[in-house]
């Protein structure tokens, strides 16, 4: 005989209330596995579109925490910026979240310098670049919006022809529209205006450069700030709000599932009550019997785990799918983040069953044998 | 010339008393016992007399409100641990045979050997073959609800002897079986009563079971009345 299969046969007894158990620790994992999968997917392709630009700094205004820095008049800034040493190229980015066609869901529409930096990691799939009066279309924004090269669109009642589709490695590009600055500005109607200055530094910049510059821009550029771009992605609003869901889940779903299992091994040894004084009057140790109740508890939580993160995985891809969130969620699974929700999992069966196995192991066989 | 050492009783109780509800109640009110090693005791009284209470102290089931038990000359007093005390030198056979329904025949009668330091293989071969003694060879992986009673606690009668214990508890060992059943266990627990030298201790209603045993032990309202002679 041996103690997990027994355990599995005391689990097999109640099969409606194990699979209810089961559930629910499944729902609570699978919630905690899709937030953090899309808080995490939403701040990778944030930090990876930066990356692709290969922009080393960007300039901000300071304090400002929404998705999108707020808009501030470049020239000048732009200016001292590129007196600065190891310095080599500034370019400014500006950006909103349109509505372009009643059919898709709101995208981002960027306008980049034209000529600068940041074209350069974009792979044309088909047409031309831009020329004024045009835009380019992210292969995720030509399929949500039916757009090719060649095809029109309207962006804030403005209408651009579509001169070519792109690919980028970063999704949150892949589903917006592009064009120059300059036009960017003069359709969302903020002249002169970026979200943000990117600065490409020179190959003999060192970390203690990007020090010295980050200091110097705090110094001499008053109300502004110079921040890496995996900075800028941990201060964005949305990634913060995202990441303090993700953890409010893990607490509540840690929570919810200790408790499910709690209740469920306290109703198991109060039905068994005789049967644990049993094998108390046949000789098992105290500690065979928490060893026993922990380990129904183990199963049935991590039986949760396993299904949960199963369930995680089709949450996820669901959402990545669903037409309003297209273009927006890129979630990260690592092989590290399931084996801590499984050690979770793990953590809460064993906390959860815990009090049951030490109240089991307490019983006076000759009592316990004697109830009904 | 020195004089033979006294040969030590297996069990003895020396003014044995238990008291329940903080007093109010006197299940057993200063028994004075002695059993050999070997004895076949039958336990008899009327309903409420303390044979249980007694069984269950002898089981180190309960502690008693005061007086001393030995087993083989140790005090009960000094036992650490009860669990260990109770696997290495008891079995039990109960009543209502107390089989666990989700466990096989087999993973029955293991059950007192799971935690124990010992390899759990020879005692599945020692299982196995106590079970084609009892005439249930076939019925190892059957489960409780598929046997019948008298199969029910020849199990039972295996499980209690698993350990090799060198004292058998029997609480109305054939109290829910029919003649026939309670004959086959009565005269399986007998054959190895002789065979290994258990000493068995039987609590029972029934003249008919209390016959069989070497000495029959009459209880009334917590105390011994006859101590009974070795027939």
């Amino acid at each position: 005989m041996n103690l997990s299969r027994y355990a599995w046969s005391n689990l097999r007894r109640r099969p409606a209330r194990t699979a209810l158990t089961v559930s629910a620790i499944a729902i609570g994992i699978a919630a905690l596995v899709a937030l953090t999968a899309i808080s995490w997917g939403f701040e990778a392709s944030w930090q990876k579109a930066n990356d692709a630009r290969s922009t080393d700094l960007i300039v901000t205004r300071q304090a400002s925490e929404n998705a999108m820095p707020s808009p501030f008049k470049a020239e000048a800034v732009q200016q001292k910026l590129e007196q600065l040493p190891h310095v080599a190229r500034v370019a400014g980015l500006l950006s909103e979240m349109l509505t372009l066609s009643p059919e898709a869901p709101p995208m981002f529409v960027f306008g980049w310098e034209q000529g600068s930096y940041l074209w350069d990691h974009l792979k044309l799939q088909e047409g031309r670049w831009p020329a004024a009066g045009e835009v380019v279309i992210g292969a995720l924004a030509a399929e949500m919006l039916h757009k090719k090269s060649g095809d029109r669109v309207e962006v804030e009642g403005e209408t651009f022809r579509v001169a070519g589709v792109f690919q980028s490695a970063a999704l949150v590009e892949n589903g917006a529209v592009l064009m120059s600055l300059d036009q960017m500005q003069r359709v969302s109607d903020k002249p002169g205006k970026v979200n943000v200055l990117n600065l490409q530094l020179d190959r003999e910049a060192t970390e203690a450069d990007i020090q010295r510059i980050k200091a110097q821009v705090a110094a001499d550029l008053r109300g502004y700030t110079a921040i890496t771009s995996g900075e800028l992605v941990s201060q964005n609003a949305v990634v913060r709000i995202s990441k303090a869901m993700s953890q409010a889940t893990i607490l509540i779903a840690s929570l919810v599932g200790a408790l499910v299992v709690f209740n469920t091994m306290l109703m198991s040894i109060s039905e068994r009550t005789r049967e644990i004084g049993l094998l108390l009057a046949l000789g098992w140790q105290r500690r065979t019997v928490v060893r026993l109740i922990v380990g129904e508890a183990l199963m049935l939580s991590l039986a949760g785990g396993i299904v949960g993160i199963a369930l995680g995985f089709g949450l996820t891809w669901g959402l990545e799918h669903l037409e309003l969130m297209r273009g927006k969620i890129d979630a990260v699974f690592s092989g590290g983040f399931l084996l801590v929700v499984l050690s979770l999992s793990g953590i809460l069966g064993v906390c959860g069953g815990l009090y049951p196995a030490l109240k089991a192991a307490r019983l006076q066989p000759s009592q316990a044998l004697r109830q009904e | 010339m020195t004089e033979p050492a006294p040969i030590l009783p297996l069990l003895r109780a020396r003014a044995l008393k238990l008291h329940f509800d903080d007093g109010q109640t006197q299940a057993l009110d200063g028994v004075d016992l002695d059993i050999a090693e070997g004895e076949f005791v039958a336990i008899t009284g009327p309903s409420g007399c303390g044979k249980s209470s007694l069984l269950n102290l002898i089981g180190a089931l309960d502690k008693p409100t005061s007086g001393e038990l030995y087993l083989r000359g140790q005090p009960y007093a000094a036992i650490k641990d009860a669990s260990l005390f109770r696997r290495s030198n008891i079995g039990f056979v109960f009543q209502s045979f107390h089989l666990i329904p989700t466990l096989s025949a087999l993973d029955n009668i293991l059950a007192p050997t799971v935690g124990a330091p010992t390899p759990q293989e020879p005692a599945e071969t020692r299982a196995k073959a106590l079970m084609q003694r009892m005439g249930l060879g076939h019925r190892l992986q059957h489960f409780p609800a598929q046997l019948s009673g008298g199969e029910r606690q020849r199990v039972a009668l295996v499980r209690a002897l698993i350990n090799d214990p060198p004292l058998i508890l029997a609480d109305e060992p054939t109290g829910s079986l029919d003649t026939a059943n309670a004959a086959q266990v009565l005269d399986l627990l007998t054959e190895f009563q002789r065979e290994r030298g258990l000493t068995v201790i039987m609590v029972t209603h029934d003249p008919a079971v209390s016959a069989r045993a070497d000495r029959i032990i009459a209880m009334r309202d917590g105390k011994v009345v006859h101590p009974g002679e070795v027939s």
